[in-house]
């Protein structure tokens, strides 16, 4: 071609047009290269079935919160489901007669495709005796991560091994939403350490119970001290409010909080950078 | 990863939604110092300044602290309209990785202009005007056909609804004039249902040249979804073709340049006419489709997720467009 690159006027004024995106473009890459990178981007499933309860109005929020962490961190791509039929590790197949336009069939994704689950779900979610047994082997056997918030301690009571997997359970809110000075246990662990070693939030405030601190490692926990230990729904004598914990299930991470009840606790840094260092702890890309 | 980072990288949308979200959390009395609160009132300031901008003077009608949905139990009635998201796609070949991304930034544009609550889920057991848990008992509370205001739909082939939740969910539209607004995959759902084609206006057929680069022509840039967009634009997706559709019967938006794609052999429409976009009545409801939006970075688009929201607003009558059927322009 005899002609000179960017020799036409239409070519320069192209150009033109294009330098501030060029440069965006740029200074993005360079911000993106300045981030740790996964070699492989993870795979979260957000799984929230709230089929069977009090389904809190921040929940949504939060699932598309914790999507959006991962995308815009470029840690891991994110699933919601709200129900759950990607508990298995069986394939997922559909039977006939169910509307499948043709026997094709992808990316229908189950447990093996995940890294690690984030979840939200309540009460006595509907699941299988297999479908029971994967979702512990998930954690226990293939070492995968599970990172459970707030209503997360009412699901399964009626399931001893998920209060086992998950560490204790929900024991009613005494104060309903209310102050509570958390202090952290534990600044070292990559979940809190942007927390201050003292710091008030407000939130629905929940009492845990058969959790034993042999078996899981308190993070941070409420000041007894602040808070009416009259009011009726006081079972703890001990005093021993946990905020969130970390542990392990077999091979598997399991982190736990009782935070985030309304929507925009969800907006808040300190719990958004919780809740998404507790799941790159989970995928073991931090220790 | 510092916050730091996030902020810095954070490309999505626009100024606003980072204004938006400091705005609410340094708000919050539980964490600020008195620097914080100094800071939070002049991003107070510009994040008024820049929802009035993107939003319009809907979202400033609500009154104060309507923005998030802190409130918890006793809280006051609700002031923002309440969006379904409903994406069912359990039924499934072609789950698409777009669809929970598409879901996140529909909550998302709600939750940061204050317009709307968003409600995700990819069940189908709420609608229904009388939701059920999974055991048949009646469901504790929550969203259902009977407390929403529209729905943003991306299922795909035959969700599974039983007969009485098929007549909520028409009846939701018709009889009360509630929102429906769908995306992409939605014009493959219920392929057994006849009413359903009615409702949203056509079926799909394909996507003759899976994911392309087209020319998009605005039909309508009178329209609130759609005003947005130029006379003409390139656009790179995966065009579904839509069949059974009669501009007797809908108002096309957006429709594909065939002039500029490629001849191929899977492309049925006879007379040059491939709808990309759709407004339409059913009932006394008002429904959106369009079938931008197949991979999950085009809902990082401005123009793609502007008129997905756009839609909303109007299905949900807090704006007004014309919908009435009108035959292809020529040119």
């Amino acid at each position: 071609m005899a002609r000179a690159r960017f020799g036409g006027a239409k070519e320069r004024e192209a150009l033109a047009e294009r330098l501030p995106l060029v440069v965006i473009a740029c200074a993005i890459a360079a911000l993106a290269a300045a981030q740790p990178q996964p070699a492989v981007k993870k795979h979260v499933l957000a799984w929230a079935d709230v089929r069977n309860g009090y389904q809190h109005d921040s929940i949504s929020h939060a699932v598309a919160t914790i999507e959006r962490l991962g995308r815009e961190s470029g840690a891991y791509d994110t699933i919601i489901r709200t129900d759950s039929q990607l508990i298995t590790k069986q394939p997922i197949t559909f039977p006939a007669g169910t509307g499948i336009a043709t026997g094709e069939q992808f990316n229908v994704r189950n447990l093996q495709y995940f890294d690690a689950i984030f979840f939200f779900g309540v009460r006595e979610i509907d699941l299988s005796a297999p479908q029971r047994a994967d979702l512990l082997s998930f954690v226990r056997d293939d070492g995968k991560g599970f990172v459970a918030a707030h209503a997360a301690s009412t699901a399964f009571f009626s399931w001893p091994e998920f209060g086992e997997l998950l560490g204790g359970r929900f024991d009613e809110h005494p104060w309903e939403i209310a102050e509570g000075t958390v202090v952290v246990d534990d600044p070292q662990f990559p979940a809190m350490r942007h927390f201050p070693p003292r710091v008030v939030v407000r939130d629905e405030l929940y009492q845990l119970k058969d959790f034993s601190r042999g078996k899981v490692h308190v993070l941070a926990h409420l000041d007894a001290s602040k808070l009416d230990l009259t009011v009726p729904l006081v079972h703890r004598k001990d005093g021993d409010f946990p905020v969130a914990w970390s542990k392990s299930y077999g091979k598997g991470r399991v982190f736990y909080s009782i935070l985030g009840h309304d929507a925009d606790d969800w907006d808040n840094p300190l719990l958004q950078q919780m809740y998404f260092q507790a799941i790159r702890w989970s995928l073991r890309l931090t220790e | 990863m510092t916050r730091q980072g996030f902020q810095e990288r954070d490309a999505f949308p626009p100024p606003l939604a980072k204004r938006g979200r400091e705005l609410r959390w340094t708000r919050r009395s539980a964490f600020g110092a008195k620097a914080g609160r100094r800071a939070a009132f002049l991003a107070a300031c510009v994040g008024l300044m820049v929802a009035m901008a993107w939003t319009g003077p809907e979202a400033l009608q609500q009154p104060p602290g309507a923005r998030g949905r802190g409130a918890g139990r006793g809280a006051a009635p609700r002031t923002r309209k309440a969006v379904l998201a409903w994406a069912d796609t359990r039924n499934g070949i072609a789950q698409h990785d777009s669809v929970s991304h598409a879901l996140a930034v529909i909550e998302r544009l709600g939750y940061e202009s204050g317009v709307y609550d968003t409600y995700i889920r990819t069940d189908s057991s709420v609608i229904s005007k009388h939701p059920t848990m999974t055991d048949g008992k009646p469901a504790s509370g929550g969203p259902s056909l009977a407390n929403v205001d529209a729905i943003f739909f991306l299922g795909h082939r035959d969700v599974q609804l039983d007969a009485q939740q098929k007549g909520d969910l028409l009846s939701f539209i018709k009889n009360e004039g509630k929102g429906f607004v769908a995306s992409h995959t939605a014009l493959t759902a219920f392929e057994s249902w006849p009413e359903f084609g009615e409702l949203l206006g056509g079926r799909y057929d394909g996507h003759p040249w899976n994911t392309a680069y087209g020319t998009v022509i605005n039909e309508d840039a009178g329209f609130p979804a759609t005003r947005h967009l130029a006379p003409t634009f390139a656009f790179t997706d995966e065009f579904y073709q839509p069949k059974e559709l009669s501009r007797d019967k809908v108002h096309v938006l957006l429709r594909l340049d065939l002039g500029k794609m490629p001849p191929n052999a899977e492309l049925h429409a006879a007379n040059g006419d491939f709808a990309l976009a759709w407004a339409k009545t059913y009932g006394k409801g008002r429904v959106f489709y369009s079938s931008l939006g197949h991979a999950a970075s085009t809902w990082d688009n401005p123009d793609v997720y502007r008129m997905y929201f756009e839609a909303l607003k109007w299905s949900m009558g807090l704006t007004d467009g014309d919908a009435t059927p009108r035959p292809k322009p020529l040119g």
